[in-house]
């Protein structure tokens, strides 16, 4: 069984929308999504996250639909989800602490603050961050930092099931490489499962499973080296046009 | 002209029902308010604190000059106004009843209404809002319910500073006119006071709390993604809190008269 799922999924805002969606994830890989570089395809990021809730169709999690309840009676599952956004959503009128803390406070109420900052230390260190930002505002921040604070909040919670979404976008190259190991890390053990969206063509060849998205459709699905070698035209002009790979029959 | 009847007509049912449907969900998210507290309480606090406490210079200062205007009009009209059984009805109908209720409303949709709208509309386009989600937290448990309930808290207890601040103005100025003890006004104050003149004042502090708080709310999660709603937002959300605490007003002021 699937540990994520999208059935018949129907969406449709002023943004973006899709019809008839149906994806399925399983426990432990890496997903890689890809679309043209003006397609907003991170709404079908939220879809799958719970952010948005679809018009027709179900998102299951581990069985259980994501779109019944209440979001406090989905707690448990809720807990096993992590997004990294873009930008932004790092609550302005918090500290960088307390935006750390509140994921961590609203699902590990039994942690005890010292295992907490512990936790959040060993973050801040292997992503090179100077603990002095903790009681400032994200608004003093560097976009750099502020990215990198996004991903750590993300990632104090041991997630089961981590949304990408343009993950290295205003990171400086070391961060990104400690990214990049994080989640190849993550990938190798198995334990979560990742969903990656980007417009530049850095970790795709790690995904177990590509979908390439246009005009809300899924147009394939498959491996990078797959999907590099595909005959449909719609993907070789997304991989050509917004990966800067250039497709000539000799380096292929 | 009909058919654009009809589409007013359907908009504005379609705003009345997502209204209420708004409300229902507020008020069912009371009950998961209370086990999430480690993380909403702090917001709940926040808010009484902005509210309630950095309010209260403004409410103490209005609060005595409505008092002290009212001794002095009250003098200029009818010499020996103060020292009349007329004054302390005047004083409980006109403060206790109306004016410490109407008046902190106003100031709080102009201080924390559109506070509240600017935040929420600010927060949508930030992904602040989508960040809760995205970690399982409803904004509505989160940010909604600990300002609805830190509104009404404060609303109630600065409605009671003005009362006070009021009556003590005007045993001020009236001792100027009439010389008369504290203990001796506050008893004639007491002694025209009603079970019912401090149950309007409570209730309108309640319903004018909710009015301001929930229209604000709801306006500036009605913001989706361009910095330009927000004004309007903030704007909307101060005309229909105004228009809303008057009829609520008449309301029960109307209600209070026949319940005397």
């Amino acid at each position: 069984m699937a540990f994520v799922s999208l059935e018949n999924v129907s969406y449709n805002s002023d943004r973006y929308s899709v019809a008839n969606l149906s994806m399925k994830f399983e426990p432990g890989k890496l997903y890689g999504i890809l679309a043209p570089a003006d397609e907003p395809v991170n709404e079908v990021l939220k879809l799958i996250s719970g952010i948005v809730q679809p018009d027709k169709g179900t998102v299951l999690f581990d069985g259980i639909d994501m779109n019944v309840g209440t979001l406090y009676g989905l707690k448990d599952i809720r807990k096993k989800i992590s997004y990294i956004f873009e930008r932004g959503s790092l609550l302005a009128n918090l500290s960088i602490l307390e935006n750390l803390l509140l994921p961590y406070d609203y699902h590990y109420s039994e942690l005890s603050r010292t295992e907490k900052l512990n936790n959040i230390k060993q973050h801040f260190e292997y992503f090179q961050l100077a603990e002095a930002i903790l009681e400032e505002r994200p608004a003093y921040q560097r976009q750099q930092t502020s990215k990198l604070v996004v991903i750590i909040r993300a990632l104090l919670t041991e997630p089961e099931f981590l949304i990408l979404d343009m993950p290295f976008t205003d990171l400086e190259l070391k961060s990104k490489k400690r990214l990049l190991r994080k989640i190849t890390e993550m990938k190798k053990g198995r334990n979560t499962t990742q969903i990656y969206f980007s417009n530049s063509d850095i970790l795709y060849d790690e995904c177990d499973t590509c979908f390439v998205f246009e005009n809300g459709r899924i147009v394939e699905i498959g491996t990078w080296d797959e999907l590099i070698l595909s005959d449909n035209i719609q993907t070789q002009k997304i991989i050509k046009d917004y990966f800067e790979i250039e497709l000539d029959e000799t380096e292929i | 002209m009909s058919g654009f009847m009809a589409s007013v007509l359907k908009s504005k049912s379609e705003g009345l029902f997502e209204t209420f449907r708004y409300m229902f969900e507020v008020f069912s998210d009371l009950l998961t308010f209370r086990k999430q507290t480690q993380i909403s309480a702090i917001v709940f606090f926040r808010q009484i604190l902005f509210t309630g406490f950095d309010a209260l210079s403004i409410i103490v200062l209005i609060a005595a000059a409505i008092g002290g205007i009212m001794v002095i009009e009250g003098n200029s009209v009818l010499p020996g106004f103060t020292q009349s059984k007329i004054f302390y009805n005047i004083l409980i109908s006109i403060v206790f009843r109306e004016l410490s209720c109407l008046l902190t409303a106003f100031i709080i949709v102009a201080r924390s209404g559109t506070a509240i709208s600017t935040e929420l509309g600010n927060m949508t386009i930030n992904h602040e809002i989508e960040a809760l989600l995205s970690f399982g937290v409803s904004p509505i448990t989160y940010l909604v319910v600990p300002r609805v309930l830190g509104v009404v808290a404060a609303m109630a207890i600065l409605s009671i500073y003005f009362n006070v601040a009021a009556v003590l103005s005007c045993w001020l100025l009236s001792s100027m006119f009439v010389p008369v003890t504290l203990g001796d006004f506050l008893l004639y104050v007491f002694a025209e006071l009603s079970i019912n003149d401090l149950l309007s004042g409570v209730v309108k502090s309640i319903v004018f709390g909710l009015v301001i708080s929930l229209i604000s709310t709801y306006q500036g999660l009605q913001v989706k993604v361009a910095t330009t709603e927000v004004p309007q937002r903030t704007i909307k959300a101060v005309v229909l809190s105004l228009t809303w605490i008057i009829i609520f007003d008449v309301i029960l002021t109307i209600l209070f008269f026949f319940t005397i």
